[in-house]
């Protein structure tokens, strides 16, 4: 026992030291001896703003992929992106998913063309914990993060249960199937495979507009993981391989997906989206069992991905091989009060995009991205009061060219139970302005580039590769503070973050039928403040709330606007109880979380018809999700869930949707469930 | 590719330019807040690069850069802050500085912090 143990500490420390951002909080753990284990923490002493969800966390909304992972969370927004595709978009601090960078075990994953429908690739029951940093986080990972990080990591062959099966059955007909198998193939070696399959059989439209409420379809995703491990040599290392197949349908009711007719146009508007996705990566990490704070990881990883969608009367197909690779070094200057990390790092991605959109325009965007550089990131912690980070990284893009990226984070603790943390920092990336943006082909609008200089009422045609590369600076400071509140635990934290941006991609849906795309010309940012409040009522019950505003605004060419369907205000609540475990190891367990969504600025449809105007505002929406679940012994449990339990339901989400290949149907003013009421069971049987 | 080098050149320096020595022996204490003095202390010391005192076996582990201290300077350093090593014992005046629950000589205390942990637990 006491050698797994060791063995598990020495992984934790080794995964620390090895793979980039995570702040070493092995002080941190004996600080925060709580009765009961929080399951959403925030870290209070690491410099940088980082909440760990763990797996206990994400059970408590059966959440099905990554997407869906953040439903009780607050620092992040889960909105559906058009009403046709059924896919789930993100943001953080008032700002959507292209902005964060997400990674996969510290390898930037959900990227480039991935930026569409990638979320839905990583399914729940494989993450083990997700690392949230809000503010533009560490240098070690990439230039590309601007409102924040955000790293999965995956269950490890070394630790996970020997077995573990999970169904789940949805009203919508979504059934979907999880094992994981792990097995020691020899002292050092540990292998893992997990499957993960899933269709959606259920075509209703409870919202009677024509259009079913969700696609139709199913996905096959299969991980291959293998796992060396020798903690005499200091040596851990992976070699993972995924292959995941992603197909859906999705349309007016009538419409069949049929390629024998595919050459006639359908009369029935209908797509489909087909998407194949193979990974392998290499890791390597060696930690000096000697000197710990002497370590050396190395990773390798090969994507390609592949998109083939039909969309109405708009096609749009993208294929994008990368590679990935990175060095970090991590030592000490003097001693462990002073830590460097310091390496170097390289990316490709090659882009084969094409898309004829709405028949009439067509674009061949095929290119090449690659850059190189080196980081250096200084932390010095004086055990005490202070913790800062400051981390420089120099980057060659083939694109953007040579271009620094400075970030700092400090956390200053002022009284024993309260630590404010400050951080600043420059993020960079390119736009890619179709994977980000799949949600216009739902819709007949027709792109348009432009090129400055667009405030002089003169609209100068351009192309894509006039854009720029995106940048911009976050800002930020939380206030972190426990404290006793009638004899319980209870801890408020204020965050205000800043992000304003240098260049941007303006995507401006404010014509109707029309979107534009072109350079930032004035001020475009995001203002964030969040308030949160958690309180444990009793051992058993914990209460989370709290209360978002934000303000993100952007300089378009009709002027200064707030950003379309971004809510300004929101209000979080989540109820969480468990029961004490019984002898034979039950127990009850209970989640209640509501939401309630002020109004959100509509884009404007003042040059439609009358008939096809939206109102200038959403209504304020109050959503309820709630779950039970009972766990029967250490290898058996089951829950049952209904999601949306107020039944709410956008009732005209697409405008012309009686002409849906006239020139006003857009399917993207989408601000509310569509389907109504859900309800969901499943089951989750493991050994150990 | 200027970068690059200059990261590699700090790298293989790090590497290649200490004179290392990992020392482990035993440091009396009985609780938490005896750990975090030992390490605390040690890691403001010229010369020593990382500590780690475990309080289950009361082992130090001392990382130290041989060029600016040697053991018996760790051990008496160590014992000037009020804790026995296996090589000096604190003197009275020094051991008397430390907290009332840090009394690791007195047996009444040690056992008073066994029985603590056992309740955590």
């Amino acid at each position: 026992m006491k050698t797994r143990i060791y063995l598990l500490n020495f992984l934790f420390f080794l995964s620390l030291l090895s793979f980039g951002q995570s702040e070493d909080e092995t002080n941190l753990e004996e600080v925060t001896i709580n009765y009961n284990k929080k399951s959403s923490k925030v870290s209070f002493l690491s410099s940088q703003n980082i909440t760990t969800l763990s797996s206990d966390e994400l059970l408590k909304a059966a959440c099905c992929n990554l997407s869906e992972s953040f439903e009780t969370t607050p620092s992040i927004d889960v909105n559906f992106s058009d009403a046709i595709s059924g896919t789930k978009q993100i943001k953080m601090l008032g700002l959507s998913s292209p902005n964060i960078l997400i990674s996969i075990e510290n390898i930037p994953s959900i990227r480039g063309a991935l930026q569409s429908h990638g979320l839905n690739y990583i399914p729940g029951t494989w993450i083990e914990s997700i690392q949230i940093t809000k503010g533009p986080g560490s240098v070690v990972n990439g230039f590309e993060s601007i409102t924040g990080q955000i790293n999965a990591e995956l269950r490890k062959p070394i630790n996970d249960d020997k077995l573990f099966v999970n169904l789940y059955a949805s009203e919508m007909e979504r059934y979907e199937l999880n094992t994981h198998y792990n097995t020691k193939l020899s002292n050092n070696w540990d292998y893992g495979l997990y499957l993960h399959a899933n269709t959606k059989d259920n075509s209703d439209d409870r919202n009677n507009d024509g259009f079913r409420d969700s696609p139709t379809g199913g996905q096959i995703n299969i991980y291959n993981r293998l796992q060396y491990t020798n903690p005499i040599k200091g040596l851990v290392s992976f070699i993972d391989f995924n292959f995941v197949n992603d197909k859906r349908v999705f349309g007016q009711n009538e419409y069949i997906d049929d390629p024998s007719i595919f050459e006639l146009p359908s009369p029935y508007w209908g797509g489909s989206t087909n998407s194949t996705n193979f990974k392998g990566n290499f890791k390597m990490g060696y930690v000096n069992p000697n000197i710990p704070y002497q370590s050396l990881g190395f990773q390798f990883s090969y994507n390609h991905f592949s998109e083939g969608s039909d969309i109405g009367f708009s096609i749009h197909d993208v294929e994008q091989k990368s590679i990935y690779s990175n060095l970090v070094y991590n030592s000490i200057i003097g001693d462990t009060r002073h830590k460097i990390k310091t390496g170097i790092s390289f990316s490709y991605d090659n882009y084969d995009e094409f898309v004829n959109n709405m028949r009439i325009q067509n674009f061949d965007l095929d290119r090449k991205e690659y850059s190189y550089g080196g980081f250096f990131e200084y932390n010095y912690d004086n055990l005490d009061k202070i913790n800062l980070s400051a981390g420089i990284r120099y980057d060659n893009h083939n694109v953007i060219g040579g271009f620094v990226t400075p970030r700092l984070h400090l956390n200053y603790l002022i009284f024993p139970k309260t630590s404010l943390k400050i951080s600043a920092g420059k993020g960079t990336r390119m736009a890619n302005i179709f994977s980000e943006n799949h949600k216009l082909f739902y819709s007949s609008r027709i792109i348009f580039f432009g090129n400055s200089p667009l405030f002089d009422n003169v609209w100068n045609q351009s192309n894509y590769f006039d854009l720029k590369p995106e940048s911009a600076w976050n800002y930020g400071a939380s206030l972190i503070n426990s404290f006793r509140l009638f004899d319980n635990n209870a801890q408020l934290i204020l965050d205000y973050y800043f992000t304003d941006f240098e260049n941007q991609v303006v995507v401006d849906w404010e014509t109707p039928s029309a979107i534009l795309f072109y350079n930032l010309e004035g001020k475009s940012f995001a203002r964030s403040f969040q308030a949160q409040l958690s309180y444990e009522l009793t051992s058993n019950i914990n209460i989370l709330s709290a209360y978002k505003i934000s303000d993100v605004k952007t300089d378009y060419l009709s002027g200064r606007l707030y950003k379309p369907l971004n809510p300004k205000n929101r209000f979080f609540l989540n109820f969480a109880y468990q029961s004490n475990r019984k002898n034979n190891g039950s127990i009850w367990k209970y989640d209640f979380t509501y939401n309630w969504i002020g109004e959100q600025r509509f884009p404007s449809t003042q040059n439609n018809p009358i008939a096809y105007r939206m109102d200038e505002f959403t209504p304020d929406i109050n959503l309820i999700n709630t779950q039970l679940t009972r766990v029967f012994n250490k290898s058996f449990e089951a829950y049952l869930g209904i999601e949306n339990a107020t039944n709410y339901k956008q009732m005209n989400p697409i405008i012309a949707n009686e002409d849906p290949f006239g020139q006003y149907f857009d399917s993207t003013f989408v601000y509310g469930p569509i389907f109504g009421r859900m309800y969901y069971l499943g089951l989750r049987y493991r050994i150990n | 590719m200027k970068n690059i080098l200059f990261a590699l050149i700090v790298l293989s320096c790090s590497l290649l330019f200490s004179q290392t020595e990992v020392k482990t022996f035993f440091v009396d204490g009985v609780c938490g807040m005896c750990k975090d003095r030992i390490e605390k202390s040690c890691i403001k010391v010229k010369g020593i690069k990382m500590v780690n005192w475990n309080l289950d076996n009361r082992q130090i582990k001392v990382v130290y850069n041989t060029k600016k201290i040697d053991l018996p300077e760790i051990h008496s350093f160590i014992a000037s802050i009020g804790h026995d090593t296996d090589m000096i014992k604190a003197s009275e005046k020094s051991y008397n500085s430390l907290d009332e629950c840090c009394k690791y000589r007195d047996e009444t205390i040690v056992i008073d912090h066994k029985k603590k942990g056992i309740n955590n637990n």
